[in-house]
């Protein structure tokens, strides 16, 4: 247990965060600014919240309550507003966890909101972002980036589903949801239920490829089944890692996980597994922000591609965060919703990882001429103040690549490829033995 | 002033069918004799040979010798909107750079006519020398095309063999081997069915299949053909066209790489 004297001085950390500088202070931030563990972080929000109570000021303040219980056999965890607190104790069964997730000033219209206090803390270092979590996990492996692509595009095509409107309350799940959790589904606070870990694990499994394999002959099934099986396995362990996750943080046994040094030196990869969770959970987004992840990747498949090669001659590289002000705010606000508390901190990285790669990719080239263009180039920078501002600006750079052909072009070249093969395919049947020669028919005739 | 007046349309159109597939455009050379077209493909390595009888025409005539260049393509277009059983109508007038094809029905109530530009073709002729050949065989055309199209299968050059035995036509490639053998058929009720080989020395010669595929697009012109073989020498496939003339094609064997051998 942390010092008397300093957690007074988190207290004063919080009064400042809360109070001077307005903001949402959830455990989760507290942990990451003060670089304090997660359970203290709770402990002094508690202290903060039981401070104010004493002060009668609470009415002033918004606090939010991370609360997990029992209804039946499932298990619910919910983020519950101060004010309904009471009325959702009621309608579970048994509680498991309850403490305070967030503290703030004023009123919060949306619980969606307090992923963005994470984000900023989140987003200095994905190394560090874990590293006062109570949640370790160990059977997290670093995938290679190939395999994560192909991956993640399957499985978000067979995961989105249309988000209903009215539910737009969503709430975050306890910290077992980590961003492995993937099998989290998402609900309004009112409604949100996640079913005993197992069920919820085998309701997952069977969500993403059986439903495909249904009706196929015996044969086929076989196939597709262990094709999906070979896509989802990275998903499935993930699940399995929440489930196990879920289950120690139930029994209030945690483990703190530290970051290895693997995991800095792939921080690429793992930002990309990261990411697979994340589109997981979002599996019941709408499918524009599907459309532009995918696009995204393909852009940044291109980009890293690209940048390998040119690695050299590269001026700068431009260390990007998310450009949370401009076009990702759609994608980041639903982040926001189906992040879990504890693993979301390593969201915003991927994306700031992608978007440097973006930021190559996302280049217009508004003139024809091929050796010296200007381009439309978007750059995101971090400015003095710590504001992500992301630029659209021309720059002119001379090309050495030979410009994407036009699609007449391309027919020109489709068309002289054609006799191509032909030839080649005159070299491939030659039905005598010996080489012939198509003697013309001038040579036996003579001309009038 | 040309006018050929042909009671079977059809006949033109399967004509137009014949030589379309290897050439593009074409000379009509109209003399009181006849209509010919001699024309190469535009590789130069066949050579098409057509040859129309006045006497085949119901009403021909030709006050003075013209050639008219056409775009095969376009007759062929023009051809099509004739029905089968059409009488069909070439009218040009001398020097002129149209041509009239007049398409009337048999009972007279329906009378097109489309008119084409002609172009000016500056084509060469190539005088083919009377040859006494090797090997001619005949067989049915449906045969030949049929045999044309399994081997083109195995590989682009085919490799028709006539010996004593009869004719055997072969192709090789990465799938395997394809031989057809044909012999002379003893007893044959009808004569255009039969397979009558008439030989002096045994010939082997190679030839591009793709331009034998072409060639065979004139088998609704007759139920026989005949091919003619010498050493070194063009085959010359001919489909007769009954009662008014023939097609010939010419084609330039393939000759071992002497380089190579």
């Amino acid at each position: 247990m942390a010092d008397p004297s300093d957690v007074d001085k988190l207290l004063e950390n919080v009064e400042q965060f809360v109070n001077d500088e307005n903001k949402i202070v959830t455990y989760e931030f507290l942990s990451q600014n003060c670089g304090i563990h997660v359970n203290l972080a709770k402990t002094v929000l508690e202290r903060y919240v039981e401070e104010l109570k004493k002060k009668k000021k609470d009415l002033l303040y918004q606090v939010v309550y991370s609360l997990a219980g029992y209804v039946g056999k499932n298990i619910r965890c919910l983020l519950v507003k101060d004010t309904n607190l009471k009325e959702t104790t009621l309608k579970l069964d048994k509680i498991i966890s309850l403490h305070v997730y967030s503290v703030q000033k004023g009123k919060l219209d949306t619980l969606s909101l307090l992923y963005n206090s994470n984000l900023t803390e989140f987003k200095k270092s994905i190394q560090q972002c874990c590293s006062q979590s109570g949640i370790s996990c160990p059977a997290a492996k670093l995938k290679p980036h190939a395999e994560l692509a192909t991956n993640n595009t399957t499985e978000i095509k067979k995961n989105v589903e249309p988000v209903k409107p009215e539910h737009a309350m969503l709430k975050k799940e306890e910290e077992s949801l980590d961003a492995s959790s993937s099998k989290s589904s998402i609900h309004s606070e009112s409604h949100l239920t996640i079913q005993d870990p197992l069920k919820a694990k085998e309701k997952a499994s069977s969500k993403l490829p059986a439903k495909k394999t249904v009706g196929k002959p015996a044969i086929a099934a076989f196939f597709a089944n262990q094709q999906a099986i070979g896509r989802v396995n990275p998903v499935k362990e993930e699940k399995k890692e929440a489930v196990e996750e879920i289950k120690k943080s139930v029994n209030g046994k945690r483990v703190v996980r530290e970051p290895s040094d693997d995991e800095s030196e792939n921080k690429d990869i793992n930002v990309d597994a990261i990411k697979t969770s994340k589109r997981f959970k979002l599996s019941e987004e709408a499918k524009p922000v599907k459309l532009h992840e995918t696009k995204a990747k393909k852009t940044v498949r291109k980009a890293k591609q690209a940048s390998k090669t040119s690695e050299k001659t590269q001026r700068k590289r431009i260390q990007q965060f998310s450009d949370s002000e401009s076009s990702g705010d759609d994608e980041e606000e639903q982040d926001i919703v189906l992040s879990s508390p504890e693993m979301p901190a390593q969201m915003p990285a991927p994306m700031s990882e992608d978007e440097d790669d973006v930021l190559n990719a996302t280049v217009t080239e508004p003139s024809n001429n091929p050796k010296r263009s200007r381009k439309l180039v978007t750059k995101a920078y971090m400015d003095k103040d710590g504001f992500v501002v992301t630029k659209r600006e021309y720059e002119t750079c001379e090309e050495k690549e030979i410009p994407e052909p036009t699609p007449e072009v391309k027919e020109k070249e489709k068309s002289k490829e054609i006799p191509k093969t032909d030839t080649q395919a005159s070299t491939k049947h030659p039905s005598p033995p010996g080489k012939t020669k198509q003697k013309s028919i001038t040579s036996f005739f003579t001309r009038k | 002033m040309f006018e050929a007046r042909l009671l079977q349309g059809s006949l033109l159109k399967k004509v137009m069918e014949a030589l379309k597939e290897l050439l593009n455009e074409a000379a009509w050379d109209c003399s009181d004799a006849g209509i010919q077209l001699q024309a190469m493909d535009n590789s130069h390595v066949s050579l098409v040979s057509l040859n129309l009888r006045a006497e085949g025409f119901d009403k021909y005539r030709c006050d003075r010798n013209l050639s008219m260049g056409m775009n095969l393509g376009s007759m062929s277009k023009i051809l099509k909107c004739a029905s089968n059983e059409d009488i069909i109508t070439i009218k040009a007038q001398d020097n002129a750079d149209t041509v009239t094809f007049v398409f009337e029905s048999p009972d007279q109530d329906k009378v097109s006519d489309y008119e084409m530009k002609l172009m000016n073709l500056d084509q060469e002729h190539l005088g083919i020398p009377e040859t006494d050949y090797a090997c001619t065989i005949r067989l049915p055309s449906s045969e030949f095309a049929r045999i044309c199209r399994d081997l083109s299968q195995f590989g682009e050059s085919m490799v028709i063999s006539c010996t004593k035995e009869g004719v055997r036509f072969s192709a090789t490639g990465d799938i395997g081997t394809g031989n057809i053998k044909l012999a002379q058929s003893a007893k044959v009720d009808k004569e255009e069915e039969a397979v009558v080989i008439e030989m002096q020395e045994p010939v082997s010669l190679t030839f591009a299949c793709r331009y034998l595929n072409s060639f065979t697009k004139a088998t609704s012109l007759s139920k026989s053909v005949q091919l003619s073989m010498s050493p070194e020498v063009p085959l010359v496939v001919e489909y007769k066209i009954e009662d008014i003339g023939h097609v010939r094609y010419y084609l330039a064997p393939k000759i071992e790489d002497e380089e190579a051998a």
